[in-house]
């Protein structure tokens, strides 16, 4: 059964994953420009080698109390179909092999406003990885 | 094989054809007898021909197959060149276009039926030619049953410009040795052709098995005439009979189905492709810009080391003469960079004779399109945007601006209107002009229609100077146009053209004399990649205002400021000056000091003027553009952004907004 990787990030002790086919890179926390008149959850922009790449604050995006950055922080870069989107991690520790048996797709919402998001959630041991759909939580409008 | 990685080079060389054809065409209307153009034509359909077939593309390919036998039968002065014959080549190249804007977005052909186009070009041909053609078809059609695989083969070589022939070959009666007779037949198509299919089989043949008939499928490049000549010299042949190989009419889908199933790795490759835009925007470079770019970047390799060792001599002197050195090289190499991104405006220019010559033709009026300077350089990001407005521009001459043959004729003109599009670089500027001898643009009839659409009282149109008055043209939903046609007079024609425009970073202006015809007048920025801007500070948060958008800059006392209805002014040099607080329009946390004085940078947009207050000033520097990119398009007061020096990100403010 084929196996999904992906990088595992958390945010206070909760664990989330994004489908490493999607990351571009994990860097720690620049300079961030704020742009008025973005969504609410875009914190702004970084300068990228070059590139000018806007980052979402994934705790505003999911609801979550908002917490300065620390050493541990970092903006996992994802590619999504035509741009390219920094978001925000308390921290960015591993990349899981993750069987597709052990991923729940079907769990029961809660109805909290992060369900939006959620894409499954794999249960390995005593750890519960909230899988993102990253297209969703990305997006504007 | 996978034709994907030439798929690039596929369209872009195709699309230069394409153009060239349709230059030639144009040419071919006015000079039929110019033989070396229809060479010229022919060459380019056959090249088109090949690249499409080698590309897999069957419809593009046998349309173009069609193209040049008609192109042939012209050669051959057996076809008059007339405009309706103009007319179908023209429709065919529109159909080839369609074709590879298909194949760029998806990467295939797609639907497009091109039959009809093709039995019109068949049509075409002269009834000379045609008679091999009814022959075949006033005979019952000949039936051959054909498994897929033969079908397929039938598919791909008609889409590589062969010729597929189900032929019929009865023998004399009293022939007596059957097989030798079959046997020779076989010899003489083998030597034109390859033989696919026979009915009955080579073995029956041999064997004698059969009655007087043999049916064939042959593929060849020989024509049809031919064929049947050389079938009919060999004796003891009763009758012969040849058509043309009917294709399935899904056969295309077929041989795609087929392809599919034989790589399914490759399908998904191309449909993946098919979702994404599958071509990338591509520069032709000329070699020797390249060269001179290469020499600078090694020229920057060498102030490096010199740089490594005066650092390590610890001598100041020698540091700053190499700066001085490095910045030079940077300049240069600014240049040559810009120069490498430099597209000759023919690019856009080229698509424009034919518009004329079509939309003249449905308008019943004459016109010719007279192009000068279009070798003249521009970035390619300009390229790209300015095409839109110049159509709009080129057809409000067309519709308002040239006149109908008769009226013109009453006036005394030639009948024949003239439009010219001139392209020539002014400073740091490219400036583009439309002009045409119409009727001009009537300042009365510009006046009337500004009171009645309500946008003016009659007083204040009469106290409008004639320039201001004539700006109105470009304001929303103005039209002076007295009906409403598929072209123009929606009034969403102008202040399309002048939003897009300004959104280039440059303007358009018209000058008209009633009677006698209008110009517009655009002028844009040599490339939008680099400008100059000033730096300032709000707040914490450093913006670029683009210099060419700053008239000055002014300090004033805080007590100095008023208001007028709910909006704060100040009074400059006696004009009043509508303010706009950055911390407040842009939500910047700010600790309001009330009692220092105001550093105001006066922007403008034509005539309009704002002040922006800021806190700080930096400096003025030559920044790069960045887009913020798709996922933060449309944010209102930002244009973009660029990298400092220090590596952060500053926003440049978009003061269009404000004024």
């Amino acid at each position: 059964m084929a196996d999904y990787q992906f990088v595992i990030f958390k945010i206070d002790d909760r664990e989330f994953a994004v489908d490493i086919n999607k990351v571009n890179t994990i860097e720690k926390i620049p300079c961030i420009t704020r742009v008025p008149g973005a969504p609410y959850f875009v914190m702004g922009v970084i300068n990228l080698r070059g590139e000018v790449i806007p980052v979402v604050d994934t705790r505003k995006r999911m609801d979550m109390n908002s917490k300065p950055f620390d050493e541990e922080s970092r903006i996992i870069i994802i590619n999504l179909e035509d741009c390219v989107v920094g978001i925000t991690a308390d921290s960015a520790t591993e990349v899981l092999s993750v069987g597709e048996e052990l991923i729940d797709r079907d769990f029961a919402t809660t109805g909290a406003k992060d369900d939006d998001f959620i894409e499954g959630v794999a249960r390995l041991d005593q750890r519960i990885i909230v899988i993102l759909d990253i297209n969703k939580l990305l997006r504007t409008a | 094989m996978d034709a994907n990685q030439f798929l690039d080079i596929f369209l872009e060389e195709t699309n230069e054809h394409l153009e060239n054809l349709n230059n030639c065409l144009l040419q071919l209307e006015k000079r039929p007898e110019d033989s070396e153009l229809l060479d010229e034509v022919f060459r380019v359909s056959h090249t088109l021909k090949g690249m499409a077939g080698t590309m897999g593309f069957g419809k593009m390919a046998e349309l173009t197959h069609q193209m040049e036998n008609l192109l042939d039968e012209i050669r051959k002065k057996r076809v008059e060149v007339d405009t309706s014959l103009v007319d179908i080549l023209f429709e065919c190249l529109d159909g080839l276009q369609e074709f590879v804007n298909q194949i760029a977005e998806t990467g295939t052909e797609g639907s497009r039926d091109t039959g009809a186009l093709v039995s019109r070009l068949r049509n075409k041909l002269s009834p000379e030619n045609g008679t091999a053609n009814t022959e075949g078809i006033s005979g019952s059609r000949l039936e051959l049953e054909l498994n897929d695989h033969e079908t397929l083969v039938i598919g791909s070589a008609k889409q590589q410009g062969f010729n597929c022939f189900i032929i019929r070959v009865t023998l004399n009666k009293n022939c007596m040795l059957k097989s030798a007779r079959a046997f020779l037949v076989f010899n003489t198509l083998e030597k034109k052709g390859d033989i696919i299919k026979s009915i009955p089989g080579v073995e029956d043949i041999e064997d004698e098995k059969f009655d007087r008939t043999i049916k064939l499928v042959l593929i060849t490049q020989r024509e049809m005439d031919e064929i049947c000549n050389s079938l009919l010299s060999i004796s003891e042949i009763e009758e012969v009979d040849v058509q043309e190989a009917v294709q399935p009419e899904d056969i295309d889908n077929f041989h795609l189905e087929n392809r599919q199933a034989d790589s399914p790795a490759g399908a998904v490759v191309s449909k993946e492709r098919g979702i994404k835009n599958v071509t990338g925007k591509t520069v032709r470079v000329d070699i020797d810009r390249l060269d001179n770019l290469m020499n600078l970047v090694s020229e920057l390799i060498i102030i490096k080391t010199r740089l490594e060792e005066s650092k390590e001599n610890g001598g100041k002197a020698n540091t700053g003469e190499a700066l001085e050195y490095l910045e030079r090289i940077i300049t240069n190499l600014h240049d040559a960079v810009m120069k490498v991104r430099m597209v000759s405006i023919e690019r856009v220019f080229n698509r424009f004779p034919r518009m004329v010559r079509d939309l003249s033709k449905d308008l019943g009026k004459n016109t010719q399109l007279y192009m000068y300077g279009v070798e003249t350089e521009v970035d390619r990001t300009v390229i790209d945007e300015i095409g839109d407005p110049l159509i709009h521009l080129i057809r409000n001459s067309i519709d308002h601006g040239i006149e109908q043959v008769d009226e013109r004729r009453r006036k005394g003109k030639p009948a024949e209107g003239k439009i010219v599009l001139r392209a020539f670089h002014d400073g740091n500027t490219v400036v583009i002009e439309v002009s045409d001898d119409g009727r001009g643009i009537d300042l009365a009839k510009i006046a009337d229609k500004a009171v009645k659409s309500g946008l003016y009282s009659q007083q204040q149109v009469e106290d409008l100077a004639e320039d201001e008055l004539m700006e109105l043209i470009f304001s929303p939903g103005f039209s002076t146009a007295g009906k409403v046609s598929d072209l123009s007079g929606r009034g969403v024609g102008l202040d399309v053209v002048k939003t897009k425009i300004e959104s280039l970073g440059g303007m358009v202006e018209v000058e008209s004399v009633p009677g006698e015809g209008s110009k517009f007048i655009i002028r844009l920025p040599l490339t939008l990649a680099i400008i100059q801007a000033l730096l300032v500070v709000v707040g914490e948060e450093t913006y670029a205002i683009p210099l060419n958008s700053i008239k000055e800059i002014i300090t004033m006392e805080q007590s100095v400021v008023k208001n007028v209805q709910s909006r704060e002014v100040v009074l400059l040099r006696g004009d009043i000056l509508p303010l706009i607080r950055l911390d407040k329009e842009l939500g910047i946390e700010r600790t309001a000091d009330s009692d220092k004085e105001m550093t105001i940078v006066v922007v403008k947009k034509g005539e309009k003027l704002a002040g922006v207050v800021v806190d700080k000033l930096l400096g003025q520097q030559e920044i790069v553009i960045k887009s913020l990119g798709k996922y933060l398009a449309g944010i209102r007061f930002i244009a973009g952004a660029t990298i400092l020096g220090d590596g952060k990100v500053s926003l440049i403010l978009d003061i269009n907004p404000f004024l």
